[in-house]
């Protein structure tokens, strides 16, 4: 008779209803949107991640905008400039608010430079070294005033995700120590969205500003889905789970995914570039071997980029040449010299600078006894790449080199390399953003005694020359001495660019339209163009969960569920059933 | 000794253990020095992850390497750790247990408190964490596994060197003045031997298994080949997604294969070492 | 004995354990080479005053004596310290991830018990005959099957090519559900495939130990009473048989949590699946230490919980112990 119950709860569960039709939403819709790695913070003054700022740029608003050619033009204000570069006046948008209903105005833009002059913090810091003064006429004017001489690139510093401005009725209550512990967790801000929730580990989601001083954006709401492995959010695109992967599809996926017609892999330019790094501070502790460029440059010739970008990347990488990508426009020098792959050549070069090898160890040494062994540190987090350690340990064993190979995690990879210099050579990861100047300068001196510099490598006249540029105002004559910097590197390859990584992104195109493909893909924290123009490909009835307050639609699944819980409620029922009696035995 | 084997020979699960293993044991020794193709560095574009053809009867992995190369050579590391490992997790468990086992009062209560604790200690998480503490290498792999699977063996070695100690020859010995290192040696260890080696073939099957996972986890040498190392590479790298099974299905039956093998043997010689488990 | 003496032997005990789980936790965390200062801060362009500032915050200037004191109090008032990654407090964070861990756990472990003593059983039971190989071989590959590995089995063919289930999660994210069996359909949806694999893995272990168990009783003297008296193999082996090798048998369940506890952290992470095990991995990877800590201290804490459990059983069970 005990078995009569469970096999009801059976009948039961069979029976439940379970199809619910979907619910519609006339607006915009939800775009999902999957990442892996979530934003650190939402503080601009702290967090050091892409995400964050992707974030930041849709929460907060810019002065300017980069267009899809990367030109800044104008956004929350216009400008004009005097003839002698150094007063800019910015006329601010009339109906700008801040997302807590208080209106935006020059007060607060004036705040946001003098916040950053006077704190010192993060970025930012960096941004406005060249402000003198900012001044507010009126509520929607700022007059703001350059430092002499005047650096070059101030345009750019308008538009980045990096700067946004802040309200000043937020962040006036700070103290300097208070500012780093900020969350800014609901934050408040002027962009096109407005910060909704943020859960972590699972998605962050962001509503659309219906307030907005430029119109509202088409869609309702954004949500970033944080995923733990590729595998798991590339299968939620293939069902139709979220709508776009903005980034860092894996070349191999890409392959697999282009495939379906519903989805559309594009790859664009991006500032990211992998380099083979090696430890070039004279005060460092590594293979002194380094330290000689001849060495270094036969490292170049020892290694087959383009094939590495080939048959590990699928092809979806520039292999590079300058350290400096393509994606940085004009700056990028395309005529530097590339050193081809040539064994002879890297074995030549050893020769000449003292290492041989008389007795076939297969590790060349030199007169001191200084061997060519090397311990090569690459991120565990790149499987790829850890392949590609491995073809680059057999080049480099055919021309006396011995290299050992290790996977390394990032955070160890970073103490060992500022203020120690603690390694061989490592591999890395460098986005510095659309700052050309930036870029450049992460190679000076200066950059080495302040935690930016990869490889600790010293160098007075390319010091020079970056002094140099960054007082050009002249677009052509700092683009010469630019290109003269990019030859000068290849000619000394303290860090030897392998590929310029390329924003490889997944994206259904069933659901949403309105894509605008740009430097560093399709949503990116520059792309704001993407994020304003994206709207429902099929409005009015969904019969999907598109819309807001989605409803457990109809799922095939359904009768497989059903079957496996009442499978296995009956086995649990069984197997009770007949223990009872046979402790009653 | 003709007895035992004569037994084993009866043993059908023994015998194909014992084939399983052998088989492996070669497939090691050939694949570390001879594999069709290379296994190191990056293969060709047109390579990648190819299904199984005649020229590649496991097809391609995702830099164009062949799979069955790949699994031949990757087999001698996967079972080396795995031996080594197993040793020192036997080592130290026979250790703990013989003296816990054969010394009363303070010494054996705190050494079985001590067994007790780590046999109840989650294994897989303290291997993964000292595994990412101690970094990427196959010391440090061996070390991990090693040092954590040991209460099992303790526990064996205990409860049979309770028994031998109230063995007549050896109160005997006892009385006759025998000093205790003696009486370890020579009559204890003897005694619990056959035991601990059924338990060892056991072990080094688990320490397999742990291997397998823990470089799948990534938290191995990813530099080096083993079965686990390819399962990684094919998860991080996309395998699954881009349906790649021959990349998938070969290393994982090589290891379920291989801890089957030493299941067997190890279950086969607990029953004919084990006079309590002899088929009547 | 009296059940409460027979709970004391075993109480003490577990307490000894959970001190000596807490001293590793503590030792492989604080007292590990490598700078805890720059492993925890982890922006490069901090100030050094800052990093000192948020040092002293996390207690990690103190000696490490006082620092093992201060472990043993926080733990102790459930304060385990906060997440570097998801900055809340470790312990919200662990305790979430564990019910979902044991909502997943439970369901396997009792299935692949109940299935796992059958088919044990069976395999001991009829030494030689068919049914006896074949219960056998199946434990035995059920057994040696790597569990992250039948995870990736099962996505490739079930997720992917079949579509039938969801590969990841526990909730399809962002629905909202009109009454509770609709809940339970999705969850239940996405525990399938997890909860499959578990099971079978895990089955083989149980079928393995009961077979031993079985065999073992299966040669004692009264069996062949038993038999000898006339009574039918099937009431032997359902009355004897099982009775007595449940004892051991849940000793040795106990005994082997820690391959329930390897399976869950194999199968959460090859599945996303947001307990508890995947929380070690993930904190592994990305270096979240008071997590990783927390974590671990966590599931140890569980398994010594369910070793007392099945002390209970046993006590339960052994007609040996009075009330």
């Amino acid at each position: 008779m005990k078995i009569l119950y469970p096999l009801i709860l059976c009948l039961l569960v069979l029976l439940a209803p379970i199809n619910v039709q979907g619910q519609a939403s006339a607006n915009g819709g939800t775009l999902k949107v999957g990442i892996i790695t979530e934003p650190d913070t939402l503080n601009p003054y702290v967090t050091v991640t892409i995400q964050s700022f992707a974030v930041l740029s849709l929460v907060y608003d810019t002065l300017g905008k980069y267009d899809t050619d990367m030109k800044v033009v104008p956004w929350l204000a216009s400008w004009d400039i005097s003839a002698d570069g150094v007063t800019w006046t910015f006329h601010l948008a009339n109906n700008a608010m801040w997302s807590d209903g208080t209106p935006l105005t020059s007060a607060d833009v004036k705040f946001t430079y003098d916040f950053a002059i006077q704190n010192k913090i993060g970025t930012a810091a960096y941004y406005v070294s060249s402000v003198e003064s900012v001044e507010t006429p009126d509520n929607s004017t700022v007059v703001l005033t350059r430092k002499t001489p005047l650096t070059a690139g101030f345009e750019q510093t308008l538009a980045y995700p990096a700067f946004p401005l802040i309200p000043k009725h937020i962040w006036e209550k700070l103290s300097t120590d208070q500012i780093l512990k900020f969350e800014n967790v609901p934050v408040v801000g002027s962009g096109p969205f407005v910060f909704n929730e943020w859960k972590r580990g699972e998605y962050l989601s962001l509503k659309a500003n219906a307030n907005y001083w430029k119109g509202r954006p088409h869609l309702d709401e954004v949500v970033f889905r944080i995923f733990k492995s590729f595998d798991t959010m590339l299968a939620a695109l293939k069902t139709g789970e979220i709508d776009a992967i903005p980034t860092d599809v894996p070349a191999l996926t890409a392959g697999t995914l282009a495939g379906d017609p519903n989805i559309k892999v594009i790859s664009s330019p991006d500032y990211y570039t992998r380099i083979f790094t090696p430890n070039d501070n004279i005060n460092g502790t590594g293979n002194r071997a380094l330290l000689d460029a001849r060495v270094r440059r036969a490292f170049q010739y020892a290694m087959d980029r383009d094939f590495l970008a080939q048959t590990i990347h699928l092809g979806l990488v520039d292999p590079a040449v300058s350290f400096i990508p393509p994606a940085y426009g004009i700056w990028h020098n395309p005529n530097v010299k590339p050193y081809p792959f040539n064994l002879t050549i890297a074995a030549q070069l050893l020769e000449q600078a003292g290492y041989t090898d008389p007795k076939n160890t297969g590790v060349r040494s030199n007169k001191e006894g200084l061997r060519l062994e090397f311990n090569y540190w690459v991120n565990n987090r790149w499987p790829e790449e850890m392949r590609a350690a491995s073809q680059v340990q057999e080049w480099f064993s055919q021309v006396g080199i011995k290299l050992n190979v290790q996977a390394m995690d990032a955070d160890t990879i970073t103490a060992y390399n500022y203020p120690v210099w603690k390694y061989d050579i490592y591999f890395w990861g460098w986005r510095v953003g659309p700052d050309i100047s930036k870029r450049l300068w992460v190679l000076t001196t200066e950059a080495v005694t302040s935690e930016w510099s990869a490889s600790g490598w010293s160098n007075s006249t390319y010091d020079d020359l970056w002094n140099q540029q960054l007082n050009t105002l002249d677009q052509t004559k700092r683009q010469a001495i630019i290109w003269q910097m990019q030859d000068f590197i290849q000619q000394e390859s303290p860090e030897i660019p392998f590929y310029h990584m390329k924003t490889v992104a997944a994206y259904r195109i069933d659901k949403f339209a309105g894509y605008v493909s740009m430097t560093e893909g399709i949503l990116s924290e520059v792309n704001i163009w993407s994020w304003m123009g994206l709207h429902l490909v099929t409005p009015a009835v969904v019969t999907e969960t598109t819309a807001t307050s989605a409803v457990a639609a109809p799922s095939d699944n359904t009768p497989w569920i059903v079957a496996a819980v009442a499978i296995i409620v009956a086995i649990a029922a069984l197997g009770y059933a007949t223990v009872r009696r046979r402790k009653a035995e | 000794m003709a007895g035992p084997w004569r037994v084993f020979r009866d043993n059908t699960l023994g015998k194909v253990g014992l084939v399983i293993l052998v088989g492996f044991a070669i497939m090691a020794l050939v694949g570390n020095f001879a594999t069709p193709y290379r296994t190191t560095g990056v293969g060709s574009l047109e390579e990648i992850l190819q299904p199984p053809s005649l020229s590649h009867p496991f097809g391609t992995d995702d830099v164009g390497l062949d799979v069955l190369s790949q699994v031949l050579k990757g087999a001698g590391l996967s079972l080396l750790i795995g031996l080594f490992a197993g040793a020192i997790s036997v080592t130290i468990g026979a250790l703990v247990g013989l003296l816990s086992g054969y010394y009363g009062g303070m010494r054996g209560t705190i050494l079985v408190r001590f067994t007790d604790v780590f046999l109840i200690i989650p294994g897989l998480p303290l291997i993964i964490i000292m595994a990412a503490l101690l970094g990427a290498n196959i010391w440090n792999v061996i070390f991990v596994i090693g040092i954590v699977g040991w209460a099992g063996t303790a526990r064996i070695a205990r409860s049979q060197t309770l028994v031998i100690r109230e063995l007549p020859y050896v109160l005997r010995a006892r009385s006759l003045g025998a000093s205790d290192r003696h009486i370890i040696v020579r009559h204890v260890l003897p005694g619990v031997l056959p035991l601990l080696f059924a338990n060892a073939v056991l072990v080094i099957g688990t320490a397999i298994l742990s291997e397998a996972t823990i470089s799948f986890l990534g938290l191995g040498d990813p530099t080096q080949l083993s079965w686990g190392t390819m399962l990684n590479f094919a998860f991080s790298r996309g395998a699954l997604f881009a349906g790649a099974y021959w990349y998938v299905i070969p290393p994982g039956v090589c290891i379920a294969l291989v801890v089957m093998g030493f299941t067997c043997v190890g279950y086969a010689l607990d029953e004919i070492l084990n006079p309590r488990l002899r088929k009547r | 004995m009296v059940l409460r003496e027979y709970l004391q032997r075993r109480v003490v005990p577990a307490l000894v354990t959970l001190f000596v789980v807490m001293t590793l936790n503590f030792l492989l965390f604080h007292a590990m080479p490598g700078n805890p200062f720059t492993l925890l801060i982890r922006d490069p362009r901090m100030p050094p005053e800052m990093r000192a500032k948020l040092a002293h915050a996390y207690g990690l200037d103190a000696p490490l004596p006082l620092q093992f004191l201060l472990y043993f109090q926080n733990a102790f008032t459930g304060n385990l310290g906060i997440s570097l990654v998801y900055k809340i407090p470790v312990t919200a964070l662990v305790s979430e991830r564990l019910i979902n861990t044991l909502i997943l756990v439970t369901p396997a472990t009792i299935l692949s018990i109940l299935i796992g003593t059958a088919i044990g059983l069976l395999s001991g039971w009829k030494r030689g005959g068919k049914r006896e190989v074949s219960a056998l071989l199946f434990s035995l590959v059920a057994y040696s099957l790597p569990v992250f590995w039948l995870g990736m089995i099962f996505i490739m063919f079930f997720a992917v090519t079949m579509r039938s289930f969801p590969t990841s999660g526990i909730l399809t994210y962002g629905l909202t559900y009109p009454n509770f069996l609709s809940y339970l359909s999705d969850l239940a949806a996405h525990l399938v495939l997890p909860t499959s694999v578990l099971t079978l893995v895990l089955l083989g272990q149980y079928a393995l130990i009961m077979r031993s168990s079985a065999v073992d009783v299966l040669s004692q003297d009264y069996v062949l009473t038993a038999k000898a008296k006339g009574f039918s193999e099937s009431r032997i082996v359902r009355t004897t048989v099982l009775r007595n090798a449940l004892l051991p048998l849940i000793t040795l369940i106990g005994l082997n949590l820690g391959l329930i506890v390897a399976g869950a952290i194999q199968t959460e992470t090859v599945f996303s699946y947001p307990g508890v095990g995947r929380l070690v991995y993930e904190s592994v990877v990305t270096r979240d230490y008071p997590v990783l800590e927390g974590a671990f201290l966590a599931i140890s804490v569980s398994v010594i919980v369910a070793n007392l459990i099945t002390d209970l059983l046993y006590a339960y069970f052994d007609p040996r112990v009075r009330y």
